[in-house]
C-alpha cells in the first residue's frame, strides 16, 4: 500500500518539472525584442542591476530607477510579454523621453546603445543638480533599518528583539522564583 | 539540579534556539473533521498557525499523520527532537524546514524553474505563569541563479529583519510577542509585538488571492500591534489594533534627507478582527473585517496602485464545515476596497481617484480518504473593477484553480505536490501565480 502511494507521487514530483525547456530571462529578453547587435550588450553578464541591486536579482531588489519605472508599469516576475509591452511603449514615444529626466538620456536610447552600465546606477546620475530626481517618492525597502543616503544591512533588529527578550525573560524568571519561594514559606508556615 | 537553575537553562535554551537558528507553517483549518473547531489547543498562537503545543504535538501523532500501527497514546515520538530530550512543560520549541520545487509556466512566455528555500525557523515559547514570550527567527538565502532558467532563492524576505535581501542573505522573523493569559481558564489572551493579522480563513496556503489580495497570509503579512482574543467552546475570535509592519520602510529618493515621516510612510495603521460561530464540533461560520491607512502604498506588492496614500478596507464572510470526518469544504468571499486620493491626470488634467474594489472567492475541499493522505481541489476568483490615475478604467477577472496531494508520511514530515492554474494576475497577488505553477515541497521540524 505504502510504495503503491509512494510511486505516483514521487512520479508527479520529477516529472513534472521536466514539461519546461526554455528561460525566463529578463535582460536576454531586452536584447532580443530591442534586436541589440553590440558586441556585449549584457556587460560582462551583469544585466540583472539595470533594474536589481544585485546581479543576482531577488524580491526586493529592483529598486534602480529602470526597475522601479518597469515595476510601475506593473511589471511583475516571468511575465516576459508585459516587459515586451513596456518596451514597445518606450519605442514608440516620439520623441523618446521617459528616463531622461533621471540619467539625460532616454531609457530606451541607453539599452539601444548598450549603455547599460550608466542605468545600474542606484540613483538618477543625469540631472544638473548632481543626481536627484525631482518629483520621486519615497521607495520601499525591506527591513527595519533606515539610513539617509542608502539601504542598510544593518541587523538592527535582532539588538532590540535581544534586549527585549532577555528583559522579559529575566523578569519572569525573578518572578516565578519570587512566587516559588513564597509559597515555600507559605507551606513551611502552614506545617508548624 | 535547583528549580531556579532548572528555569535559567530553560530560558538559556530558549533564548539560545531564538537567536541561534521561526515560523512553522501548520495552519490545517480542516482539522475541523476531527471535532476542533478552535486552534489553540493545538498552536500557541490562538487563532491558529505557528508553533505547536505539547498536545497539538500529540494530536500530530495521532490523527494527522499516516498511522502504521494502530495506538492511541502518541508516545515520544512528536516531542521535540521525536521526543529525545524532555522540554519542562513551560517551553516549546520546534525548528523547520520547507522547501519547494517550483516550475512556473508564464502565460505567453518560457517556463522557469525556482527553489526556494521556504522556511528554515527555529521558534520558540516559554510560558510562565500568565505570561508568554513568543518569537520565531530564521535564515533566507540569497538569490542565486545556477543557470539561465534555474534559480535558488530564500522566502520570507517580507519579514526580515536585516536590510534589504544583499548577497547573504537576511534574517527572517516573522512572529515575536509578548502575550498575558486573562480569565479563569486562560480562554483570553493580549498580546503585543509581530503577528498574524486576524482575518479570515487561516489557512497554509499564502498564495490564495483572499489571503494575498487583503495581505493577511501567515508568511510575510504580519503586522505589528496589539491584539486580543478569545477562544470559548462556541466562539473564537480576534481584534487587532495595526500599528504598522515594521519589517519594511521607506526611503527617500536620493539626495532628499531621510525623515521619520518617510521613514513611516509605508506603515500601515488600522484595526482587524474575526469572530468564529461553531454551532457544532462539525461547523463553523465566521465574519471578519480590516480597515488601514498609510501614507505611501506597497506599490512593490500591487504596481496598479500609485505612490500614494492608501486606504484599504476588507470584509470576509467565512465557513468550515466536515459534512463527513473524509470530507471537509472551507468556503470565504471578501469584498475589497483599495482607496486612494483624487490626482489629476495630465495633459487631460482630469482629476479622480485610484480606486480598485473588488470581490474574493475561495472554495476547498478537502478528501482524507486515509489518514495522513489529503486531496485538495480549490478553485478560486477575483473580480475587480479598477480605476487608475493614468490608464483607462477596467475591469479584470482572475480564475484559479487548485489540485493538490498531501502526503504526512512519517512523524514530523509530509510531502505536497499541487498544480496551480492562473487565467490571470489579480492586483496585489502573487506574481508567480499568473500562468500554471507546479509545485512539490517537503517540510520537516524538530
Amino acid at each position: 500500500m505504502r510504495h503503491f502511494l509512494l510511486a505516483p507521487l514521487f512520479a508527479v514530483a520529477l516529472l513534472a518539472p521536466a514539461t519546461a525547456h526554455a528561460t525566463a530571462d529578463f535582460p536576454a529578453k531586452i536584447v532580443s525584442d530591442l534586436n541589440i547587435t553590440c558586441s556585449k550588450p549584457i556587460w560582462d553578464g551583469n544585466g540583472c542591476t539595470i533594474c536589481h541591486t544585485t546581479n543576482n536579482g531577488g524580491i526586493g531588489t529592483a529598486i534602480h530607477p529602470f526597475g522601479a519605472y518597469v515595476k510601475s508599469q506593473g511589471l511583475t516576475a516571468f511575465v516576459e510579454p508585459k516587459l515586451t509591452t513596456i518596451l514597445q511603449q518606450l519605442d514608440a514615444e516620439s520623441p523618446h523621453t521617459t528616463g531622461a529626466e533621471c540619467f539625460g538620456t532616454p531609457y530606451i536610447d541607453l539599452l539601444k546603445s548598450c549603455q547599460w552600465q550608466t542605468m545600474a546606477s542606484a540613483t538618477c546620475t543625469g540631472t544638473s543638480d548632481g543626481g536627484v530626481q525631482p518629483g520621486v517618492a519615497p521607495s520601499i525597502y525591506y527591513g527595519c533599518a533606515a539610513s539617509p543616503s542608502a539601504p542598510s544591512n544593518d541587523p538592527a533588529m535582532p539588538a532590540s528583539i535581544a534586549i527585549a527578550f532577555a528583559g522579559l525573560l529575566g523578569f519572569s524568571v525573578i518572578r516565578a522564583s519570587s512566587r516559588r519561594r513564597s509559597a515555600d514559606r507559605a507551606r513551611r508556615s502552614s506545617r508548624t | 539540579m535547583t528549580s531556579w537553575l532548572r528555569i535559567a537553562v530553560a530560558a538559556a535554551i530558549a533564548f539560545a534556539s531564538v537567536f541561534f537558528a521561526s515560523r512553522p507553517a501548520h495552519a490545517f483549518p480542516w482539522m475541523i473533521r476531527e471535532g476542533y473547531t478552535g486552534c489553540n489547543t493545538c498552536h500557541a498562537d490562538p487563532s491558529g498557525a505557528g508553533i505547536l503545543t505539547q498536545y497539538g504535538r500529540g494530536m500530530e501523532e495521532v490523527v494527522l499523520r499516516m498511522p502504521y500501527k494502530k495506538d492511541a497514546d502518541p508516545g515520544k515520538m512528536g516531542n521535540f527532537l521525536f521526543g529525545a530530550v524532555d522540554l519542562p512543560e513551560q517551553l516549546l520549541l520546534q525548528t523547520d524546514f520547507r522547501n519547494l520545487f517550483m516550475t512556473i509556466l508564464p502565460n505567453g512566455g518560457a517556463a522557469q524553474f525556482q527553489d526556494i528555500l521556504m522556511q528554515l525557523d527555529q521558534s520558540a515559547q516559554l510560558k510562565v505563569g500568565r505570561f508568554r514570550v513568543n518569537g520565531s527567527i530564521g535564515y533566507a538565502p540569497p538569490t542565486a541563479n545556477i543557470n539561465s532558467n534555474f534559480t535558488f532563492r530564500g522566502g520570507g524576505f517580507g519579514a526580515t529583519l536585516t536590510g534589504a535581501p544583499s548577497d547573504a542573505g537576511a534574517i527572517v522573523a516573522r512572529q515575536y510577542w509578548l502575550g498575558f493569559d486573562i480569565g479563569k481558564d486562560e480562554e483570553f489572551l493580549l498580546r503585543i509585538g509581530r503577528m498574524n493579522v486576524p482575518y479570515g480563513i487561516r489557512s497554509i496556503e499564502h498564495p490564495f488571492l483572499v489571503r494575498s489580495v487583503t495581505r493577511t497570509d501567515t508568511n510575510t503579512s504580519q503586522q505589528h500591534g496589539l491584539t486580543l482574543s478569545y477562544s470559548g467552546e462556541k466562539f473564537r475570535g480576534e481584534v487587532m489594533a495595526i500599528l504598522g509592519n515594521y519589517a519594511i520602510h521607506g526611503q527617500a529618493p536620493a539626495g532628499q534627507p531621510q525623515t521619520f515621516a518617510t521613514y513611516d510612510s509605508p506603515h500601515e495603521r488600522g484595526a482587524s478582527a474575526f469572530f468564529e460561530w461553531m454551532p457544532s464540533n462539525k461547523v463553523a461560520v465566521g465574519a471578519s473585517g480590516l480597515a488601514t491607512y498609510a501614507n505611501l502604498a506597497r506599490t512593490d506588492l500591487d504596481p496598479s496602485l500609485n505612490s500614494d496614500q492608501l486606504g484599504r478596507y476588507a470584509f470576509a464572510l467565512h465557513g468550515r464545515i466536515a459534512p463527513v470526518k473524509s470530507v471537509v469544504i472551507l468556503a470565504e468571499a471578501d469584498a475589497l476596497v483599495n482607496s486612494q486620493p483624487f490626482t489629476q491626470d495630465c495633459p487631460t488634467c482630469q482629476s479622480h481617484a485610484n480606486n480598485h474594489f473588488g470581490m474574493a472567492g475561495l472554495l476547498q475541499v478537502d478528501l482524507e480518504p486515509y489518514q495522513g493522505i489529503h486531496i485538495m481541489a480549490t478553485g478560486e476568483v477575483f473580480n475587480g473593477h479598477i480605476h487608475e490615475t493614468n490608464n483607462p478604467t477596467y475591469d479584470t477577472t482572475t480564475v484559479v484553480g487548485w489540485i493538490g496531494a498531501w502526503w504526512f508520511f512519517a512523524p514530523h514530515f509530509d510531502f505536497r505536490v499541487d498544480a496551480v492554474y492562473s487565467s490571470g494576475s489579480a492586483p496585489g497577488a502573487s506574481p508567480t501565480a499568473q500562468g500554471t505553477s507546479l509545485l512539490a515541497q517537503i517540510h520537516g521540524y524538530l
